[in-house]
């Protein structure tokens, strides 16, 4: 009615009128402005200074220096440290990531205890160390003990800790370094074989993986990403990372890196380039002629005699021969011994831009019993710390030479052939993941009494154990690194924490010392951190010197070409603190053999499985970790599928429930039967797809007398004929699935776990 | 109006495709990490890396990585699509420019731009609770519905100014596959290269390559 | 006071006999489903949704585009006059603008729904870029959906003027958002469909179904973002809600509209 629309026009003009004049409408209206385009939900970011600290990064093996952005004491962000003479401002996605791995939502906060029903529980430090203790008292010598891949004080404290309580079974995950040592070894030298790319005029890459995989590798791509014109081949079944940098690719079937390098030393002895010198010379020479002539090495690599001869000519005009493995893992002693009998024939053993036999860094001179078992004393080399070295006589001793090979150890646990340990320790080490073999190895881990696991995230082998310890993460502890494999240049570096750790980690270091107070057999330092004193204390007198900044700096490859050393410095603890490097360029002189009698041994021909028509390609990538190192948190460089053409979608271990137990879920890798997560990319090139009857995007599965994988099949002609790719990786359930197709065989001669160029077979799903 | 212009030569040969470039550019540049609320969705990168090969067989295949970062054209089409002026060719050095507080969201330049180098956030970033601790102040935090792209790290050039301007990505790589700098200068003397020339959008990010394949693959 | 007071009294409470509840019931069921279908959009982001490659949320591009092109049918009796011609043209207007306005209103529902912040699209004003064919395109989309509110006037004379207004508004708008043939298709298949509606008075069905051809083709048009690689199957169930909602919206708004128009498509009797 018409009254009651004007009352009602009235009524809202006033109400009009009153809200207008009340501010509340105005700012309700600015507030809402604001919040549609600064919403209040969203984290704000940090104010405040923005401090600069150099470090040394601990996530990833090369031993990088970093530059670490804090703000209120908080790490913000990783870079390179221009400064730094190793990496000079490269740096690597596990170091990158260290600042927000930190915060990696399955990160273990607490000692974790399995109970009952086999789901992991929160217990106090004062708990779990207690229950350690009282297994230890009760295995006696029974326990094992597994550490990393690194060499750093860490290994030498847990195989001292062993060493007290009257254990010998100390190892360490494998790494091409105590191969590239042991060879060295055999060959009548020491120390730690290293590769001079700064100075070197060529290089010829016999399958080594040195812009990838290699510790050294951010070193060497610094070295020789800005050279052009310089000639560089890489060998190897796959068109990787490495070989982008190198001018060619020369396709070599996988596990075939020995008979190359004794290829090209046919070419070289048939030039009568020989340069060097060595007692087994004309043996070496004899032993190229009888087996490894143009026409073998040609029905084994498929490289023809221009191919070899072209190299074999580099090689003598100066390149630098550096053996390895393509994918990081997997050989046996020969392709090393074999490689670097190269350099001894061309002489370029502890010369400039050739090989060099890199000295020890001196250890920690604290462990009680030095008599009985020498290699661990303060003159040994902390190199290899519990290592497969010293053996005095290689012609006199029968022990295979590398006696301490983890997965065959496994092994034999696995299959009942030796006791299983009553404790197994495992220091920041994954061997469900990263050995060979992996059935294997968790059965072998299934097998121990009481097993441990210092870690920071959960992992395939912390889901087998009892007993989870927490460990601090980068930017969080103490840590040193000695000499990364491949430099020419012995180094050592420190890093500190710049934060308090989370949860309540403890550096296993202090944990073992405490634990070995309590065993009544104290080590000697109070804590870990006192340990590395006392090392940085050693290694003040033992020479070497610190790299001063810019322009001052003496680089010690100079010094490798002649330059003069600078004296050492005063304070060298203070100057590894805040980053810099300790480096000794100058080599063990040896005059090294060239392994002949050995070569003759385990170069010996072997039969191929017909039934297993393909070989196995496993290709590190950066995106997904490291061959050996238990893998940081890639929340930063995570594996993407559609780029890489590989990488691989996992299930990820344990996710802490709401009542506090973690939840352990499944690991490494698929299982027939399994859904969820993706599956892994397997990849192949058309031709053969072709003969294996399959197709892009056909599901199949890859088996191999170790273990089977489904995977999707993806073309990629990257990868030569009769191979399949898969993608390496290690650490968050990435890369265990391309070694559990990795069947080993001990290595004539030398007893080493080779699984380099395994077989497998592909059929459709 | 300066005559400079910043930009990137990026050289395929040295590029190994190893993903420093594409972490650095995460982690200076605040973007969350992979697998957030939307499922098979990677990370919102500002940096790609794109595989590219010969389309030849083994054993004459070749193939390279090619870092793709904003083009920052000189005519760029995001610019004029965009409806409501949240992007802007800058004149300082000709960064293109992208203002999250203006942009609405219609992702018309997401379809004008030919490199497909923006992103869309289609939901609020999530960190694992700890993570936003490491937030750098270098770039706001952008919520959902917004479009974002690669800066050339324009907050570095106002904090170390243009003599040691250059960006993460640059700064990270560790072969030197990628220089940062001005173009005009980069590209004197070298034979380098744009991606897609027939949309004459003039890139300031321009590629070099000794392989002649490299120059003629077709992108989208 | 009177018995006629308390009568008033009484009465100026209640709901009035002619004003039904029908149309707030409506409103309230738009009002749920808009909260399950276009609320989680709105506040957790467009991450339930198939985009193409253009970066859109497919199904709904493709849906609102379709709702423009044809919703200028509305405009075409008035704007040529086709008062004659054997149809029954009072009913032609009363079908036409209502359907108009439902077409528009569920378009600007799905493109509210479709902006990544639709709390700015105010920005498409206030921070207007003339050279811009979004910025024209909604311009004319705004002067459309006025026209459409507009165009009853009792004058025959201001009608044809507005209609010819909106016509025009409505060419450019489809011209913009459907390049190149938008406007063409657009209107040939709106006036189709309008046509098609009104076949109560066309007596044979090749007449009827030989309208509807037009309307396909525009449908084919406009469902061009499906050929970028995203299928209808692929759609989530949000993305079925929302369209459902914009829908509803459209066919309420097209209700509206109606009772306002009255059967003779005039204002007033209802």
């Amino acid at each position: 009615m018409g009254i009651g629309r004007r009352e009602f026009l009235g009524v809202a003009a006033g109400l009009t009128v009153g809200a207008t004049a009340s501010p509340a409408l105005w700012r309700a209206a600015r507030d809402f402005t604001r919040m549609s385009q600064d919403p209040l939900w969203l984290p704000g970011l940090p104010r405040g200074p923005i401090r600069e600290i150099t470090s040394m990064s601990l996530a990833c093996p090369s031993a990088l220096g970093v530059k670490v952005l804090l703000n209120e004491g908080r790490p913000l962000i990783i870079r390179g440290d221009p400064e730094h003479p190793l990496s000079q401002g490269g740096i690597t996605p596990p170091a990158q990531a260290e600042a927000r791995a930190r915060f990696h939502p399955d990160r273990v906060l607490t000692p974790l205890l399995k109970n009952g029903q086999g789901v992991f529980e929160p217990v106090s430090w004062a708990v779990a160390l207690d229950l350690l203790a009282t297994k230890l008292v009760a295995a006696r010598d029974q326990v094992m003990a597994v550490g990393p891949a690194s060499r750093g004080t860490l290994g030498d404290l847990l195989a001292a800790f062993l060493v007290g309580l009257g254990s010998e079974h100390i190892f360490r995950m494998p790494s091409e370094a105590d191969l590239a040592k042991a060879a060295a070894t055999l060959m009548g030298g020491s120390g730690q074989p290293g590769y001079d790319l700064d100075n070197s005029g060529g290089l010829v890459l016999l399958g080594a993986d040195a812009f990838e995989s290699m510790p050294s590798s951010p070193h060497f791509r610094k070295a020789w990403g800005e050279r052009t014109g310089v000639p560089s081949t890489f060998f190897g079944p796959t068109r990787s990372a490495t070989a982008a940098l190198c001018r060619d690719w020369i396709p070599l079937p996988a596990g075939e890196e020995a008979g190359l390098a004794m290829g090209i030393a046919w070419h070289l002895a048939d030039m009568g380039r020989i340069a060097g010198a060595a007692p087994d010379l004309m043996e070496f020479v004899d032993l190229t002629r009888q087996r490894f002539s143009p026409a073998d090495v040609l029905s084994s690599t498929g490289l023809g005699p221009d191919i070899l001869r072209t190299v074999a000519m580099g090689v003598a005009g100066g390149a630098l021969a550096v053996p390895g493995s393509f994918c990081g893992e997997g050989l046996g002693l020969a392709p090393f011994v074999a490689g670097l009998a190269l350099s001894v024939m061309s002489g370029r053993v502890n010369r400039p831009g050739g090989v060099f036999l890199t000295g020890p860094v001196p250890g920690v001179a604290w462990l009680p019993d030095r008599g009985r078992s020498g290699r661990f004393g303060p003159g040994s080399d902390s190199h290899t710390g519990p290592g497969p070295d010293t053996v005095s006589n290689p012609a006199q001793d029968t022990r295979p030479y590398f006696a301490r090979d983890l997965a065959g150890r496994l092994k034999d646990i696995a299959l009942g052939l030796i006791p299983a340990p009553a404790v197994l320790l495992l220091v920041e080490c994954d061997p469900a993941e990263g050995m060979p073999s992996t059935e294997l190895a968790a059965r072998a881990v299934v097998k121990a009494g009481f097993k441990v696991a210092f870690a920071s995230l959960p992992t395939p082998s912390t889901h087998l154990c009892d007993l989870i310890l927490p460990a601090p993460m980068p930017l969080e502890r103490f840590d040193d690194a000695a000499t990364p494999y491949g430099l020419a240049f012995a180094s050592y570096g420190l890093a500190r924490p710049l934060v308090r750790p989370l949860g309540s980690a403890r550096h296993p270091g202090d944990v073992l010392l405490e634990l070995a107070v309590r065993l009544g057999k104290p080590l000697g330092p109070a804590s870990f951190a006192q340990a590395l004193r006392q090392r940085v204390a050693d290694l003040e007198a033992a020479g070497g010197y610190v790299v001063r900044p810019a322009p001052d700096g003496v680089m010690p490859w100079r010094v490798l070409v002649g330059q003069a050393q600078p004296a050492p410095e005063a304070g060298l603890w203070r100057a590894l603190l805040e980053g810099r490097a300790w480096f000794r360029p100058e080599p063990v002189h040896a005059e090294l053999s060239c392994g002949a009698r050995f070569l003759a041994e385990a170069l010996a021909p072997e039969a191929i499985d017909l039934d297993l028509p393909l070989k196995l390609a496993p290709q590190p990538t950066w995106r997904t970790g490291l061959a050996g190192f238990p893998g940081p948190c890639m929340l930063t460089g995570q594996a993407d599928q559609s780029k890489v053409g590989g990488g691989c979608l996992m299930d990820e271990t344990g996710l802490a429930s709401a009542s506090g137990g973690v939840r352990a879920r499944a690991v490494s890798g698929p299982r027939p039967g399994e859904t969820g997560g993706g599956k892994p990319l397997v990849r192949l090139n058309a031709a053969t797809a072709r003969e294996a009857r399959a197709h892009g995007g056909d599901l199949v599965r890859v088996s191999s007398p170790a273990g089977a994988v489904e995977a999707m099949l993806a073309i990629d002609e990257s990868v030569m004929d009769g191979h399949v790719a898969l993608d390496l990786g290690l650490g968050q359930g990435q890369g265990g699935y391309v070694r559990r197709l990795a069947a080993f065989a001990p290595e004539p001669g030398s007893g080493v776990s080779v699984w380099a160029g395994c077989r497998v077979s592909l059929e459709l799903l | 109006m300066s005559v400079l212009k910043w930009g990137m030569v990026i050289d395929l040969d040295r590029c190994t495709g190893c993903g420093v470039c594409q972490v650095a550019c995460r982690l200076e540049n605040n973007i969350p990490p992979a697998g957030g609320a939307v499922s098979g969705a990677g990370a919102p990168d500002w940096i790609t890396l794109e595989r590219r090969d010969n389309g030849r067989s083994f054993p004459e295949s070749d193939d390279l990585y090619l870092p793709k970062p904003c083009m920052h054209c000189e005519n760029p089409p995001c610019v004029t699509a965009c409806p409501v002026g949240a992007t802007q060719k800058s004149g300082q050095g000709g960064i293109v420019s992208q203002e999250y507080a203006r942009c609405i969201g219609c992702r018309l330049c997401l379809a004008a731009c030919p490199y497909g180098v923006r992103r869309f956030t289609r939901t609020d970033p999530v960190w694992p609770r700890g993570m936003e601790g490491t937030l750098t102040p270098f770039a706001s935090v952008r919520p959902k519905g917004v479009v974002e792209k690669c800066t050339l790290c324009a907050h570095r050039l106002a904090m170390y100014g243009p003599a040691a301007y250059t960006t993460a990505c640059a700064e990270a790589c560790p072969t030197g596959a990628i220089v940062f700098g001005d173009v005009e200068k980069l590209r004197k003397g070298a034979a380098v290269f744009e991606l897609l020339p027939e949309k004459k959008t003039e890139p300031q990010v321009l590629y070099a390559s000794r392989r002649d394949w490299a120059r003629q693959g077709s992108d989208e | 006071m009177s018995e006629g007071w308390l009568r008033w009294r009484a009465v100026s409470w209640l709901p009035r006999p002619t004003v039904s509840c029908l149309p707030w019931l409506v409103a309230l069921a738009l009002c749920v489903l808009g909260w399950w279908a276009v609320a989680p959009v709105w506040t957790q982001g467009l991450g339930a949704v198939a985009f193409d490659g253009a970066g859109q949320p497919a199904m709904w591009f493709a849906a609102a585009e379709a709702a423009i092109l044809l919703g200028g049918g509305a405009f075409v009796r008035d704007a040529f006059g086709l008062y004659s011609g054997g149809l029954e043209s009072l009913s032609l207007r009363a079908q036409s603008v209502p359907l108009g306005t439902g077409m528009f209103t569920a378009s600007a529902v799905l493109f509210m729904t479709m902006a990544g912040q639709p709390l700015r699209v105010w920005f498409l004003i206030w921070h207007v870029q003339w050279g811009n064919p979004l910025t024209q395109a909604v311009a004319s989309f705004l002067v459309c959906y006025a026209a459409l509110l507009l165009c009853d006037s009792r004058s025959r004379i201001l009608s044809r003027a507005i209609s010819w207004v909106g016509l025009l508004a409505y060419l450019v708008l489809t011209e913009r958002t459907c390049p190149p043939t938008g406007a063409f298709l657009g209107l040939s298949a709106s006036a189709s469909l309008v046509w098609f509606l009104s076949g109560a008075a066309s007596p044979t069905w090749p007449r009827r179904l030989g309208a509807l051809i037009p309307v396909l083709l525009v449908l084919f048009v406009a469902v061009r973002p499906f050929s970028q690689g995203v299928r209808v199957s692929g759609s989530s169930p949000q993305e079925w809600l929302a369209l459902a909602f914009a829908l509803g919206c459209g066919a309420f708004a097209a209700w509206l509209r109606s009772r306002g128009l009255g059967a003779s498509g005039r204002p007033g009797a209802l």
